[in-house]
């Protein structure tokens, strides 16, 4: 009996319940890991931590100066200490991945890019795409914290909270919203398995008739699938927190270990919520680093604390962090104060699976992305650039996942994978 | 393969004459392996795509006895006021206008201190849409859009950019600009750049690609381009340089710079910060006609269509409504929408067909839509050759705001609630909970908001799932409770039988009637469909031993099942 049919013949909560266990003895054999994407999403200027550079005619830097952290140069100032934390606490965990080459200086494109590793909004992201493959069968594969997020062909395993966490509102009816000022009807476990008789009714007559194969055989399928997660979301409801809630970085952290910690989902999008795109002034990046860098220290004590899926481990030895924004800004201040867009940026990869410690990549003096031996991940004149196709199949691959299944035929920027 | 399959019976149909009745379901002479819906099943995949809205029963009863009749009702469901609200919905899926985001909405003025967060959002994000929604609904010419000499005005819309406005201040009304603008449709509507805010230097590029992706389907951000990182992009002096002389610039840039440049009257950010603070005051719209050439001195290229000249805002207007892609992008913008096939997905003759069909009718947005709906592509229903079956669309999914409509008619409930959120500190308002973001259930379901969401998801997964079940249950408590109190004919649903009948005859009856009402199936009591929801019915009554809340149960799983969810 594989995990699947578990699940098709036990009740949803009695198997929410078994989840953890079950998942840790299945972890000894696939070890799928986990991933988490906080997702800066504006344009971070990489000159005020992951990318060091000196203040020369072609690029404007902030106040600060490089930091050596055993391998791993950061650019730091005693102004924004909780970079320095991070890194103090995290640099042996952390791979910089410098000199990502996006290809555009749109928003949305790059966003795109970064997130899918291709030029489709309809393909999956990152995390769809693991959460797909590496942990399908929990209630809510890919849990959508963020704004951003391709859930594409994956729609079925992905799932948002919305905006002020109304999500709470169709899991607990204590927190559903009143109509006509009285309470909605709630059906009973045994009316819910005279309405899941139904929809199996349903499912039957239309596999045998217009939903038999194809397109609409997956709708078919997914909306029978779709019921079976709602119920296993609603029994681990208590983790999702009370309606209403805006969701601050620090909050979908929280969110996101109970979520991942209780198996409820494999993969997470995050957002830091920050006004990243400073055009008009540049000194704001100073804040939104430290709001960011905070989160980060608050999501890897997290991970590094609680326990991981097999005995003896934390979440930190089975859970990727892609920390990453769509693209950087131009080294130059212009003349309002600000930095424009730039269309090579740098990422963090931490934790599971990572070789970390070190800077992979790298760019010019003038930000310039610089070819790279993609073995060491140095620079050589005999390499490649990391566009961000190569570097989201190095990302897969740390995740477990065959980067060509859904990138098609690439080669993987894959010197940061331990 | 989908698109090479409808290839041939698109040429085989531009060629042979016409006809407005669709086939029997009979083998496509061409693609044999074609299973097209019946002409009731069709019939419903019509009402909804069109209006969001379950067919009447006489209206299936109609087309299963004749399906002859079926291009009369679709002309039917054209003039109706439900088409106008899905054509804002499709338009809406395009221009990604109505936002619910903090940082776009506008304080709340002064002279209106009750208007909530969902008034004001509600109005100014909703001009554009609803011109093009009066310019189609009045059977104007398509290219109206763009060549309007009119917009329609509420009174927030009226205080906010000082438009002028006449009726009652909840009532959209026709209103002239009068600073100069010209007649330019949507492209004259300050709110399209307040949502689509131009920064720093950018001088307007974002505006014009989006006018250019949403009016001609031609998306700059799809160029396989290489951005040249010499090319120092924080000093505009030297980015006017490179995107006329670097190559790899100058490919896009030499017609969207010049595309770019009509919209310097526009203001590229509105600063609402000033607006709360009260450094700036209401009104604050305005085409600023000395604008124009501002050009000069920013981005230094001349106005102008892809190497044509047009002159001022109207003239660009013009062009665009001249531009055979118009014509081609609206065909499939609509193809698109009402058959959930990805653009790119669509029979490239079936597009140029519906191009065609366009242009001969004077660009009447109805009688395209009405080709769409009758058209073979759309009552495709499955395909028996399993590799196209594969990309054959043949069980569309209900967007929330469909969702939303179809409730209401078929229930009479809307699913409100009151609530104290604020957004941008503004009281948000009663929302309808399918079509908020901010704190309903939307994108949730599966819908768009427009900024962050601008893909519909046409399949269910856990959430939308949640959101149809909590849905379906608050009409099905709505309706029986009605019905319940309600004299026999002034009841929703109930027309063959009472909520507590509880006699087979008569529950059976009813089923077979709710069968036809939600799923668009005319079967009888003793079908085998209807067995299940009778099977339904009975053990909910007796597990509850009460009627009203079995026949709230069987409402519940009819409502959220996918008969009624999909079409």
């Amino acid at each position: 009996m594989n995990r699947r049919n578990l699940l098709q013949l036990a009740g949803a909560a009695g198997v929410v319940a078994m989840l953890p266990n079950a998942r840790r003895a299945a972890a000894a054999s696939s070890a799928p890991r986990r991933l988490i994407i906080v997702l800066a999403q504006g344009g971070w200027d990489t000159t005020w931590a992951l990318d060091p550079k000196l203040q020369s005619a072609t690029t404007d830097v902030p106040v600060g100066a490089k930091q050596m952290f055993g391998n791993l140069d950061v650019f730091t100032d005693a102004s924004r200490p909780n970079v320095t934390g991070y890194f103090t606490k995290y640099a042996p965990l952390t791979a910089v991945v410098r000199g990502i080459s996006v290809g555009s200086v749109s928003h949305q494109e790059c966003v795109k890019r970064m997130s899918t590793g291709s030029r489709n909004e309809l393909n999956p992201d990152l995390a769809a795409i693991v959460a797909h493959d590496r942990g399908n069968d929990m209630p809510l594969p890919y849990l959508i914290l963020g704004d951003t997020a391709f859930a594409g062909p994956y729609a079925v395993s992905a799932g948002r909270v919305g905006a002020t966490n109304q999500i709470i509102a169709l899991l607990d009816p204590a927190q559903a919203y009143q109509t006509n000022g009285h309470a909605p009807i709630a059906t009973t476990t045994s009316e819910d398995a005279l309405l899941a008789k139904y929809a199996d009714a349903t499912v039957k007559r239309l596999h045998a008739t217009r939903g038999a194969t194809g397109y609409n055989r997956k709708r078919v399928d997914d909306f029978s699938e779709a019921i079976g997660r709602g119920k296993k979301l609603q029994a681990v409801r208590a983790g999702f927190g009370a309606r209403g809630r805006t969701l601050t970085l620090d909050s979908q952290v929280d969110l996101a270990l109970d979520a991942l910690e209780q198996d409820i989902s494999q993969t997470v999008m995050t957002s830091t919520r920050l006004g990243w795109d400073t055009h008009t002034d540049i000194t704001d990046q100073a804040g939104f680093h430290e709001t960011t860098y905070l989160g980060l220290t608050r999501l890897l004590d997290g991970l590094s604390t609680r326990a991981g899926r097999l005995a003896g481990t934390k979440m930190i030895d089975d859970t990727t962090v892609l920390v990453m924004s769509e693209f950087s800004r131009t080294p130059k201040i212009n003349s309002t104060g600000g930095k424009d867009h730039w269309p090579v940026t740098s990422a963090m990869v931490i934790g599971a699976g990572v070789n970390g410690g070190r800077a992979f990549g790298a760019t010019s003096g003038a930000m310039e992305s610089l070819a790279v031996d993609f073995t060491t991940g140095k620079p050589s004149a005999t390499g490649r650039v990391v566009t961000s196709t190569l570097f989201a199949a190095g990302v897969l691959k740390v995740c477990g996942v065959t980067p060509s299944d859904h990138l098609g035929p690439t080669e993987v920027f894959d010197a940061f994978v331990g | 393969m989908r698109m090479l399959r409808f290839l041939a019976p698109a040429l085989l149909a531009a060629c042979t004459a016409s006809t407005e009745t669709p086939a029997p379901d009979a083998p496509d002479p061409v693609d044999p392996t074609v299973v097209y819906l019946t002409p009731p099943q069709h019939l419903t995949r019509a009402s909804m795509a069109l209006r969001g809205m379950r067919p009447s029963i006489e209206d299936l009863k109609a087309v299963a006895a004749d399906p002859a009749q079926l291009p009369a009702i679709v002309d039917r469901y054209l003039a109706s006021p439900d088409f106008g609200e899905t054509i804002k919905e499709l338009e809406n899926e395009s221009l990604l206008l109505r936002i619910e985001q903090s940082t776009l909405t506008f304080p709340q003025p002064p002279t209106l201190p009750t208007a909530t967060a969902l008034d004001i959002n509600g109005s100014v994000f909703d001009e554009p849409l609803q011109l093009i929604q009066d310019i189609v609904m009045s059977d104007q010419p398509y290219t109206k859009i763009v060549t309007a000499d009119y917009t329609l005005t509420n009174g927030v819309v009226s205080t906010i950019w000082g438009l002028p406005h006449t009726g009652a201040a909840d009532q959209w009304t026709h209103a002239r600009a009068t600073d100069g603008r010209g007649a330019a449709g949507i492209l004259g509507i300050e709110a399209l750049y307040h949502r689509w805010r131009s920064t720093g230097f950018n001088y307007n590029r974002g505006r014009a690609n989006m006018i250019s992706r949403s009016l001609l389907c031609h998306d700059y951000l799809h160029a396989d381009i290489d951005v040249d990182t010499t090319v120092d992009l924080s000093d505009p002096d030297v980015v006017a340089n490179a995107v006329v002389a670097n190559p790899s610039c100058a490919g896009c840039h030499q017609t969207l710079d010049p595309l770019a440049s009509y919209l310097f009257p526009f203001r590229g950010t509105i600063n609402l910060v000033a607006l709360q603070n009260g450094t700036d005051a209401y009104p604050i719209g305005g085409y600023t006609v000395a604008q124009e050439t501002r050009w000069r001195t920013t981005n230094k290229r001349p106005p102008m269509f892809f190497g044509t000249p047009a002159q001022s805002l109207a003239g660009l207007g013009q062009a665009i409504a001249d531009d055979p892609r118009f014509a081609r992008c609206t065909a499939m913008r609509f193809a698109s929408y009402l058959t959930e096939v990805p653009r790119d997905q669509l029979s490239g003759a079936w597009v140029a067909k519906l191009q065609g069909e366009l242009v001969a009718t004077n660009f009447s947005a109805k009688k395209l839509a009405r080709a769409i709906v009758l058209s073979d592509e759309f009552r495709v229903s499955t395909d028996t050759d399993a590799t196209a079956a594969e990309t054959t669309v043949g069980a569309q999914k209900a967007r929330p705001d469909q969702l939303e409509r179809m409730l209401r008619d078929l229930t009479g409930f809307r699913w409100t609630t009151t609530t104290t959120a604020k957004l941008r500190n503004i009281p948000y308002g009663t929302p309808d909970l399918l079509k908020s973001d901010f704190v309903g259930f939307r994108v949730l379901g599966g819908g768009i908001d427009s900024y962050f969401v601008t893909e519909p998801v046409h399949t269910m997964n856990a959430t939308s799932s949640l959101v149809a079940k909590s849905a379906a249950a608050a009409a099905a408590d709505f309706v029986v409770e009605h019905d319940f109190a309600a004299p026999a004919a002034q009841r929703t649903l109930f027309v063959a039988a009472a909520v507590t009948d509880t006699d087979e005859a008569h529950i059976r009856a009813e089923l077979a009637h709710l069968h036809g009402r939600i799923y668009g199936e005319l079967v009888t009591a003793d079908s085998s469909e209807v067995d299940d929801s009778y099977a339904l019915y009975t053990d909910a009554l007796a597990a509850a031993g009460n009627p009203r809340r079995a026949w709230k149960v069987t409402l519940i799983g009819m409502l959220s099942d996918f008969r009624s969810l999909f079409y």
